[in-house]
């Protein structure tokens, strides 16, 4: 039975996921805490990997668009890589109870910056084009029909913001792309559409690495991690090819609010314990 | 576009893995979905199941491994550093990890 709940509870997080345009992970750790009562480190390595499969998943399409700039990425996830094996191996040395508290609280925060980013009006920030920068690069957008030049610019303090998404997601079982995506598209002044597929790429590789630390505790558990992923891929792909992204905000804001509820009850439930 | 013949290699690293991960773990899903009505255990599946996410956490080392070279061809030091010093790390790790 525990297979069919753990397929479905993925093909929900996968859903919803690529429907409202936020992390596998956010979902599906607080719901294998909270209803199936799984051990909080069990939890964040399931999220983890997760994270990889959807990543992967998604990449090579948004590779070959040329929507992922390569070498800000790979500049970028140096440091990342290691604050989310820093990370990882943190999250291992607290017990559940603290981790499950520290969740709730970045859960929440990324919830509120979530609502945020959704009553935001999406201007396009003003793109650089310096064909000389080191990290130029283009691609075709086939809104536009043509092709889009830009230079990133503002490397340190995105890099800033990387480190730290990428501490949590070694540490919490997230991707963070809700806090990589604005800060390459408002700080770097990347195209929205090039941030979000770079951020996803990158998400994959920092996820990975955040998960080696638990595979070292023999924090993973295969079976249920395979049965998720099997969940979470199946949604997103149902989600992406039979409905449109959901832009309605009052929505979106609702969904802020149920996971501001679910991280407070996360948060109460480390804390009474 | 920079660099599509590294981006064209990438991709398909990365559409390989997925396609096997896919039929994998729902092929795993359903045996052992049989499996546990009828009660059965086997380790194999464990293992199977090892593979798998093994090979996923692989691709995207795999992605930057391909990188190396194509940035160490292209001289392009800065990019070959960062992605080298990515891999060192990781391996690093997995050394200490599996010492410990």
């Amino acid at each position: 039975m525990e297979i069919i709940l753990l397929v479905a509870i993925g093909i929900i997080a996968g859903f919803l996921g690529a429907l409202l345009g936020i992390g596998g992970g956010s979902i599906i750790v607080p719901i294998l805490v909270t209803f199936l009562h799984y051990p909080m480190h069990t939890a964040v390595a399931i999220g983890l990997l997760t994270i990889v499969a959807t990543s992967v998943s998604v990449a090579h399409v948004n590779i070959l668009k040329g929507l992922v700039n390569l070498e800000l990425s790979l500049i970028l996830e140096f440091l990342t890589v290691i604050a989310s094996i820093v990370g990882g191996f943190i999250g291992n040395k607290l017990d559940n109870n603290t981790l499950q508290i520290i969740f709730g609280i970045i859960l929440s925060i990324i919830s509120l910056i979530y609502i945020k980013e959704s009553i935001r009006p999406k201007i396009e920030s003003n793109i650089i084009k310096d064909k000389n920068s080191f990290f130029y690069d283009e691609y075709y957008d086939f809104d536009l029909k043509k092709y889009v030049g830009y230079s990133p610019i503002n490397i340190i303090k995105t890099m800033i913001v990387s480190i730290m998404a990428g501490t949590f997601s070694g540490m919490l079982g997230i991707g963070g792309g809700i806090l990589k995506v604005p800060a390459m598209n408002l700080l770097s002044k990347i195209p929205i559409k090039v941030a979000i597929a770079t951020s996803n790429y990158m998400i994959g590789i920092t996820a990975a690495s955040g998960s080696i630390p638990y595979i070292i505790h023999g924090k993973i558990s295969p079976a249920a991690s395979i049965y998720m992923i099997v969940g979470v891929i199946f949604g997103s792909k149902v989600a992406l090819i039979k409905f449109d992204k959901i832009k309605d905000k009052k929505l979106k804001i609702l969904f802020g609010l149920f996971l501001i509820f679910v991280s407070l009850n996360m948060l109460y439930k480390g804390l009474m314990r | 576009m920079k660099g599509y013949e590294l981006k064209q290699k990438i991709s398909k690293i990365y559409r390989f893995a997925t396609k096997i991960t896919i039929y994998a773990a729902v092929l795993i899903t359903i045996v052992s979905f049989i499996l546990d009505i009828f009660d059965i255990k086997l380790s194999v599946i464990t293992k199977l199941e090892w593979i798998i996410l093994s090979m996923l956490i692989a691709t995207p080392f795999l992605g930057i491994i391909v990188a190396i070279f194509y940035y160490y061809t292209h001289k392009n030091t800065r990019i070959l550093l960062s992605a080298l010093g990515i891999i060192i790390f990781i391996t690093a790790v997995l050394i200490k990890g599996y010492i410990s």
